[in-house]
């Protein structure tokens, strides 16, 4: 996510490039153009709501300058959530010159609301009908020239993920942008008593205000002002109450002539409308049963469901522990046999003072190999597998099962998915909580993810308690993390207050995850590994090193000795190690042996102490790029009150875990 | 205030009450202040009034219910708005857009026997001009009789008639998904001990909590006695 992010600050001064939204519902394929345009690695998955903020990425196209922006995805334009409020602004706001509209064509029905909703107002739109090797495999033809004819814009086949179709589009977006093609969007006709109800409202708006907000035509917002669209009743309320009051008695009289709100009635208008389309344009053909519509029912189903899950979890961890350590043995070995002499060499030759060269090399070598050793195997393995998992849509039919557990801390199935990402880095499950409809329950996911053990963690984790003690011992140990996840929400259901939501979620269809993909998002998401941590790992030692030179490093350790002797019972010098560990946490773990000058953990600390540092290192403080987004996302005042209160958890847990261990143990 | 006027108030109160309780438990004082065009101040007198005469159980914060005398007073007085209707648009002439504004009024004003012979010189009518149903003289009133989605079996089939929801959001959400009035589901798959459905509309399959599927109001095709026996199970049709 950072690197996008990055990416997207430079292409903010845009100059002339021509301005293109990806708009369309969620799990649609709107990441797969956007990657396939810019060539910008972003993440895909098969669930809904991967993608949660926006992603702008500038590229040339026949030798035009433009800029494409990844949205969230969104069912309407009524938006709920934090992604989909994203979506809307930026379709309501940006000034862009065209929206490709990406359309899922086995499911196109409910997708055309959303375009109807577009088409209403009135920006340039070209729609992608996507997915049709989905819809063919399902039976359903969709005749595109039809459909183009009846919507008044270019309607392009494709399949995203084999790049069939994407530069037509964007091609035909240019073509519209330049005036080669025009187009003319078909007018969202309702019912005769609405229309009148619309145009009255219109003709209220016209009268009382100068400029419209946003820029939208006056029928577009007298519509969203009768379906009672919270922002924007409340904006306009601002600027001319009038306006709103003329919404709410003519809203009343749609009720009151429909028996219903007229929320509802408009939403039940345009269905009918997008039905109507649909029907014109699809044809069905009888087919069988699939696979993975067996497999569907397999997974979700009362009787097989849990079991499978259970299955996949085992799976998981069996092929992380064993497969994960058979690696660890064969770059271990590499390593130490072929590169480690070579880089040792090097540094001899460069490095002036000897001092310094043996902190260096030590440091270097050992936290290189630290990394290596760990990262490689367990992470990767770990990414490959939650990209797997991503890819086919099984996470989702996990959220549905575990919607009732979640319930008992005060969430909904959904947030499991950004829980188990937070297996992989923290940062992007804290912005994955975006799709939680209430603050309440983002806050509460929040903070459930700091506590999850993310790979950085899983380093220290085996490099101590698997390394000294055995896997059996990590898996006791993310036992007990779960363990108190699950606490913790539970009590923090009770503390916080605030609205709590259900569970809301489409489940995709089961697609069968390539390689190429897989590996490609394993990477996108592996190599903040390369690019932050080892340049971090390399600053952290060589500071650590001048610290120790200076002398500074007794007193401040002797500072922190109450907590990190007195209640944890650690070595004091450890303590220095869990500051390095606020910037990245596997660095507790290398800063250890530059400072020890040993990768022997056993010489600085006993197992019982090992298991201690390892249980305080895994819950205190979210490292420092964790925080930073917990402050972004949700305000400072949460960001710092989840990161004391997982401070003090630390300190308590890693405590009695200290007094247990010394009174019933050794 | 003059005592007619107030019990002009309360029968429009309970018309209110009775129309807005279709789609949530207690109804919030608030709303019905607004409803009601009725200042919030003399929302307490107005209730309790109503409260001492045994048509609605109000208690404080949690807002206003009808009691069963409430509701049969309401359904009355629903009906007499509705034969209004009736009477304004076919034997006056009226336009059925203007007719419910004037039936407010003359609602209030009509005695039994009124009541009884415009019924029968309208030809005992069943619906109002919009199409509502006009209850019957002896309080019946045609309830669609929906049931929660929630206590529906898996491969069962039903049409959504509501949607209960405090504020809306909820509702919001449910219709950008097409889940919403008038949308046929089948609830594919169903989690023990209040867990999530998985429910099957059209193309696609979207997951419920059970509190949601709870506020969604179903209706089958089969009769409720008969529902019971229907639990055929992994039975899949093809389109
Ligand atoms: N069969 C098929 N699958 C596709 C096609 N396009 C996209 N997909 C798959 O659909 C899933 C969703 O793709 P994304 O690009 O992540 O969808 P998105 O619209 O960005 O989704 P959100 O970010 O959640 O809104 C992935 O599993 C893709 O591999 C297509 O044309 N055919
Ligand atoms: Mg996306
Ligand atoms: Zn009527």
């Amino acid at each position: 996510m950072m690197f996008c992010h990055e990416r997207s600050k430079k292409a903010k001064n845009i100059g002339n490039a021509v301005k293109i939204l990806l708009a369309g519902n969620p799990n649609t394929g709107k990441s797969v153009f956007f990657n396939r345009i810019t060539g910008i690695g972003v993440i895909i998955s098969n669930y809904p709501g991967t993608t949660v903020e926006l992603l702008k990425g500038k590229t040339r196209f026949n030798g035009k300058e433009i800029v494409i922006i990844d949205l969230p995805g969104t069912y309407s334009l009524g938006a709920g959530s934090m992604d989909e409020r994203v979506a809307r602004a930026a379709i309501l706001e940006e000034e862009s010159a065209i929206v490709i509209n990406i359309v899922d064509a086995s499911n196109l029905e409910r997708n055309l609301y959303l375009t109807l909703q577009l088409l209403e107002l009135q920006t340039p739109i070209v729609v992608a009908l996507n997915m049709i090797d989905e819809a063919r495999k399902r039976g359903i033809e969709i005749d595109h020239e039809k459909l183009s004819e009846l919507l008044g814009v270019p309607v392009i086949p494709t399949v995203a993920t084999r790049g069939e179709g994407i530069k037509e589009v964007v091609e035909t977006a240019l073509k519209v942008i330049d005036g080669k093609i025009t187009i003319r969007p078909m007018k969202v006709q309702y019912g005769r008593d609405i229309e009148a109800i619309i145009q009255e409202l219109e003709k209220v708006i016209k009268e009382r205000l100068k400029t419209i907000p946003r820029n939208i035509r006056a029928r577009t917002l007298a519509i969203l002002l009768l379906e009672g669209d919270p922002e924007i009743v409340e904006e306009i309320k601002n600027i001319d109450s009038k306006v709103v009051e003329a919404a709410k008695r003519l809203a009343e009289k749609v009720e009151e002539l429909h028996g219903e709100p007229a929320s509802l009635r408009i939403a039940k208008e345009r269905y009918g409308v997008a039905h109507s389309i649909a029907k014109a344009v699809t044809t069905r053909y009888k087919r069988k049963t699939l696979f993975r519509e067996r497999l569907d029912t397999l997974t979700t189903n009362v009787y097989t469901g849990f079991p499978i899950m259970i299955s996949v979890w085992v799976a998981l961890f069996a092929l992380l522990l064993y497969g994960g350590s058979f690696l660890e043995e064969l770059i271990v070995f590499g390593w130490e046999s072929y590169v480690a002499p070579i880089i040792d060499k090097g540094l001899f030759y460069i490095v002036p003072n000897e001092f310094l060269y043996h902190v260096i090399s030590r440091g270097l070598i050992l936290g290189l190999e630290a990394g290596l050793a760990v990262v490689v195997p367990y992470v990767t393995l770990f990414y490959i597998a939650l990209a797997i998992l991503e890819d086919t849509g099984y996470l989702t039919r996990m959220a549905y099962l575990m919607d009732n557990i979640m319930h008992k801390m005060g969430l909904h199935g959904r947030a499991i998915i950004p829980l188990i990402a937070g297996y992989g880095c923290n940062v992007p499950a804290v912005m994955g909580t975006r799709v939680l409809e209430t603050r309440r329950e983002r806050v509460l996911a929040a903070f459930l993810i700091t506590l999850v053990p993310c790979s950085a963690r899983t380093v220290v984790i085996l490099g101590l308690i698997g390394q000294y003690i055995g896997l059996l011992a990590v898996l006791v140990m993310y036992t007990l993390n779960l363990a108190i996840i699950a606490v913790s929400g539970f009590f923090l259901n009770r503390i916080i207050k605030g609205e709590t939501t259900g569970l809301v979620m489409e489940l995709p269809p089961y697609r069968i995850p390539h390689p190429i993909p897989v590996l490609k998002k394993t990477w996108i998401r592996f190599r903040e590994f390369v690019y932050i941590a080892f340049p971090l790992l390399i600053f952290g030692s060589l500071f650590l090193s001048a610290l120790e030179y200076s002398g500074f490093l007794r007193p401040v350790a002797s500072l922190m000795s109450p907590v990190v002797v007195g209640i944890l019972g650690l070595p004091a010098l450890t303590g220095i190690t869990l500051f390095f560990g606020i910037l990245r946490k596997e660095m507790t773990l290398e800063m250890l042996i530059v400072l020890f000058g040993t990768t022997d953990f056993l010489a600085i600390m006993n197992i019982h102490q090992m298991i201690v540092f390892t249980i305080v290192v895994t819950l205190y403080f979210p490292c420092i790029a964790t925080f930073a987004v917990l402050g972004k996302e949700l305000g400072w005042k949460t960001a710092i009150l989840i990161a004391i209160s997982t401070i003090i958890l630390a300190i308590i847990i890693g405590g009695i875990t200290n007094l247990i261990l010394t009174y019933f143990w050794m | 205030m003059k005592a007619k006027d107030l019990g002009e108030k309360v029968e429009e109160c309970l018309e209110i009450l009775f129309k807005l309780e279709k789609d949530r438990e207690r109804v919030k004082m608030t709303e019905l202040a607004e409803k009601l065009r009725f200042p919030y101040s003399s929302m307490t007198v107005l209730l309790q009034k109503l409260s001492n005469m045994g048509l609605i159980d109000y208690e404080p914060y949690k807002g206003v219910k009808l009691t069963d005398k409430g509701k049969e007073l309401a359904i009355k007085v629903i009906r007499r708005h509705r034969l209004s209707e009736r009477f304004l648009t076919d034997i006056l002439g009226f336009d059925w857009s203007e007719a419910h504004e004037h039936a407010c009024k003359l609602e209030h004003v009509i005695t039994n026997k009124i009541e009884e012979k415009l019924d029968e010189k309208l030809g005992k009518p069943t619906v109002c001009p919009h199409g509502n149903p006009i209850p019957t003289a002896n309080g019946k009133i045609i309830f669609e009789n929906d049931i929660p989605l929630s206590e529906l079996q898996p491969a069962e089939e039903a049409t959504i008639t509501r949607i209960l929801d405090e504020n809306s959001n909820l509702l919001r959400r449910l219709v950008a998904m097409g889940i919403l009035p008038g949308v046929k589901v089948t609830v594919k798959e169903k989690s023990p001990l209040g867990g999530a459905l998985v429910l099957k509309i059209g193309d696609y399959e979207v997951a419920l909590g059970h509190d949601v599927a709870s506020k969604i109001c179903v209706k089958t095709d089969v009769p409720p006695h008969r529902r019971r026996h229907r639990r055929r199970r992994g039975s899949r049709r093809i389109q």
